[in-house]
């Protein structure tokens, strides 16, 4: 920043000179693989169905932290030291996060991508068909630079695409960096921001998933660093702006919901250049950037996704509702919190928020006490809106799904803010063994924090046994050959109803067109006219009936994407004749049968007279 | 030229179908080195982990940028079109580059606090980034062993799907994946006939099919016994 406040940056304590690098500089690479293999010793226990897989998962994450979080904070490891434990972070939070399911995609979302990866591969053209997640081909930058890495080398879907999502995660560590040392040049504040954005709920595993975000986020990242260099220094933008300009257009083409954070701050930049006068030198080249990324997302969004308006035009409302019920808690998150979520769990993902947003208010405070109004102000925006997320959390009725996405974006901003405060501070406040011992403390709980907050829920931490609907746990071999037999013998497009696991992969690797509200059609114990009217009037073709949701209940109470009726019990699995009751209807064929699965053919049946 | 020597190599790599060739070079390609050569050709100075950020950045860029610019032209994006587009832009970025440096340009823009010779990493900092890479390396063979054990099924699949375009007539088709040849006893039922009975052994991953007409609307029906679960039956109603 270029205000008085900001730049005037203390001179850091002598720390490690930054010549050749030795030996203890790279034991925290050492320990970030002790870790990543000590987490994935504790996945293979969990797949036998050992008991200590708990502990020893938890001891290696807390080995991770803490082996990093000592050479970031450490007075003795030089600068290359500090930068080479937080890569090592951020590889070994991809190993683990690969190690969890090695050998495919599983989540939801990730085979959606693979969907359209697939689409793109057979027709040689951009924007396929799919019916899982009609947005995806619209954005389609993980795909199309997906696609490329296979044509140059050679390599099939998945080594290709886990090389992508590798590269992108490495790459947003140093485009992180990259912009952190825009606003402080002092390694051990850099490396410590870095670290308090690589411990956000988002990064072990979604930043690292096939999904928009894995290029997205270091083109944001990028893109910004850009802003904050012209904010800094206006002279001579001509270079940083086409940069910014081009990953800008990055962001536009990989995800619509980052090329809204995008504009959002880019705009914001624009705005506090033009209105605060210390900052005004950098007004025409970023409003020259902001300008140019708003017309670049117009012309993707005018002339290739349209239908973005109406995808983020839900959640949107949803956040404006949230702030017009203020007060009154979602019923769901009350029912939900009484034996569903470990209170251990809960109160660390609580105290996580709590030390970022402390932290940031602290350095308000500390900058409203001297005077530096601008900076205090910025500390009291983050701080004000790391609060929102939790209030969104709590109120909204898509609550979980906003506050979910928020910590990738938000956490950037915690991490900038606290850069900036923090190379304010007088270098003997940040110096001293009582401060590492207190911020290590914060990063273990920001750390563990993010673990619980984050990806993969308390209950499927762990991999192991198949849980039907269980998000990973409910895409298992069977349901994989299940998804290509589709894709071979079923025409594409057909329109089926399934439990969530296997409506993600038939109507993914499949290429089926997946029926959402289907928990009824499930739940009644027999054909039903209610039922005939729910077939035709969704032209439903295909059945899908796993015989395991008749063994194991539902982990997150529903077998479906829609909750079940109301007088189902959530805690017991389906009644055997709830699966049973197809094969009894006049003129239900049985197209596919593997001694688990069957899937039936309602389109000459009683259903569709 | 090392750019111009990487394209030689990579298309040795592709010619002769050496992956351990063309996989390191054709990662160089999609995701450095025209990124690299860009920032050089630009003249960008900066510390030497800054502009490697921005190479992997920009070159990923270019690869994201290629099916969409084939698909603005009205080109299929074919393995061909993408990796000699590729291949065009990176040459010539390294043709360019060249003929700066030959008139003397500087190729790499003078950085001060570059790394030199006395600033290279000991020999134990080698050894634990060696030492990093084998518990990595281990932590992902140990998940590879368990998750295929763990995910090893024994599944036979049995379809019976409507032929496209022909009337009456379906496929029943029978899909191994036991691992092991599986012998099967098939008892077919059309309308109006007899079940018939027939003995089929498939061999491990592979699939056998027949084609079924029958002369009359009905059901048509398929028993088949063996295989891991036993017993498996489809059906499918024809009008």
């Amino acid at each position: 920043m270029s205000s008085a406040d900001a730049v005037a940056e203390p001179t850091a304590p002598a720390s490690a000179p930054p010549g050749r690098l030795a030996g203890p500089a790279v034991a925290p690479l050492v320990g970030a693989g002790l870790a990543a293999l000590t987490v994935s010793v504790a996945f293979a226990a969990a797949r036998a169905g050992a008991g200590w897989a708990h502990p020893v998962y938890w001891a290696g994450q807390l080995l991770l932290i803490g082996a990093v979080a000592a050479a970031v904070l450490s007075p003795r490891v030089s600068p290359a030291g500090r930068l080479l434990a937080v890569f090592g972070f951020t590889a070994a939070q991809f190993v683990i996060k690969l190690a969890y399911a090695p050998l495919r995609f599983r989540f939801a979302d990730e085979l959606q991508h693979w969907q359209t990866t697939l689409g793109m591969a057979d027709a040689g053209r951009q924007f396929p068909t799919n019916h899982s997640l009609p947005i995806s081909p619209r954005f389609p930058g993980l795909e199309t630079l997906t696609l490329t890495v296979m044509r140059a080398t050679g390599l099939s879907f998945h080594p290709a695409a886990v090389l992508v999502c590798a590269a992108s995660a490495m790459l947003l560590t140093a485009a992180l960096l990259l912009l952190l040392r825009e606003v402080t040049s002092r390694p051990e504040l850099l490396t410590l921001a870095a670290l308090v954005y690589l411990c956000n709920p988002n990064h072990g595993f979604f930043t690292a998933m096939f999904l928009y975000t894995a290029p997205a986020l270091p083109m944001l990242a990028l893109c910004l660093t850009q802003a904050v260099s012209l904010l800094r220094q206006p002279a001579g933008p001509a270079r940083r702006l086409a940069a910014g300009l081009l990953f800008a257009g990055a962001v536009v083409v990989a995800h619509h919901l980052t090329m809204v954070v995008a504009l959002a701050l880019l705009t914001l930049a624009a705005a506090a250049g033009a209105a605060i006068r210390r900052l005004r030198p950098a007004a025409r080249p970023l409003a020259t950037l902001a300008g140019g990324a708003w017309a670049l997302a117009a012309a993707w969004v005018w002339l290739v996704a349209p239908q973005v308006v109406d995808y983020l035009g839900g959640p949107l409302v949803a956040l404006a509702q949230t702030f017009a019920r203020l007060g009154a808690v979602r019923p769901d998150v009350v029912a939900g919190s009484a034996g569903a979520k470990p209170l251990v769990e809960t109160a660390l993902s609580l105290a996580a928020i709590l030390v970022l947003a402390g932290a940031t208010a602290a350095l308000g405070w500390w900058a409203l006490r001297a005077r530096r109004l601008l900076l205090a102000a910025t500390m009291a925006a983050v701080t004000a809106v790391e609060g929102a997320i939790v209030v969104i959390r709590v109120v909204s009725p898509r609550g979980e799904e906003l506050a979910g996405r928020a910590p990738a974006y938000l956490t950037l901003l915690v991490a900038l803010a606290l850069a900036l405060g923090l190379a304010q501070l007088p270098p003997a406040t940040l110096a001293g063994r009582r401060w590492r011992l207190g911020v290590g403390a914060a990063l273990m709980v920001v750390f563990c924090g993010g673990l619980t907050a984050g990806w993969p829920p308390y209950w499927l931490r762990l991999p192991g046994r198949h849980l039907p609907a269980g998000y990973e746990a409910a895409v298992d071999t069977r349901t994989m050959e299940l998804g290509w037999w589709s894709r071979r013998r079923l025409p594409a497009g057909g329109r089926f109803v399934a439990d969530f696991g296997n409506q993600t992969v038939v109507g993914t690797i499949g290429g089926l067109d997946p029926v959402g509200h289907a928990a009824a059609l499930f739940h009644r114990p027999g054909f039903d006219y209610a039922d005939r009217s729910a077939v035709q009037d969704l032209r439903i073709r295909y059945v899908v009936a796993d015989r395991r949701l008749t063994q194991v209940p539902a982990p997150r109470g529903s077998y479906f994407l829609d909750p079940p009726p109301s007088d189902a019990d959530p805690t017991r699995p389906l009644p055997a004749g709830a699966l049973e009751k197809f094969a009894a209807v006049e003129g239900v064929g049985v197209t596919f049968d593997d001694g688990v699965i069957r899937v039936y053919d309602l389109s000459n049946s009683r259903y569709a007279w | 030229m090392a750019a111009l020597v990487l394209c030689a190599l990579y298309a040795v790599g592709v010619v002769a179908r050496l992956p351990l060739v063309q996989v390191p070079s054709g990662l160089a390609l999609a995701g450095f080195v025209p990124g690299w050569l860009a920032l050089r050709v630009a003249g960008v100075g900066g510390p030497a982990g800054r502009r490697a950020a921005l190479a992997v950045a920009g070159s990923l860029c270019l690869s994201m940028a290629l099916p969409l610019l084939a698909e603005l032209f009205d080109v299929p994006a074919s393995r061909g079109w993408t990796v000699g587009a590729l291949c065009l832009v990176t040459g010539t970025l390294a043709v360019i580059d060249l003929i700066r440096c030959r008139r003397g340009a500087p190729g790499r823009p003078a950085t001060p606090g570059q790394p030199g010779r006395a600033s290279a990493p000991t020999v134990a900092a080698v050894a634990g980034v060696v030492a990093a890479v084998v518990l990595g390396a281990s932590a992902l063979a140990v998940a590879v062993h368990s998750e295929r054990r763990a995910d090893a099924a024994v599944i036979t699949q049995v379809g019976l799907t409507p032929t496209p375009g022909a009337s009456r007539t379906v496929e029943l088709s029978l899909t191994n994946r036991e691992g092991r040849p599986v012998s099967y006893v098939v008892v077919v039922e059309l309308p109006g006939s007899q079940p018939a009975s027939d003995y089929v052994t498939v061999p491990a991953g592979r699939s056998w099919t027949r084609t079924l007409t029958a002369d009359r609307a009905g059901t048509v029906r398929a028993r088949i016994s063996g295989g891991a679960a036993g017993r498996y039956e489809v059906s499918a109603v024809l009008l």
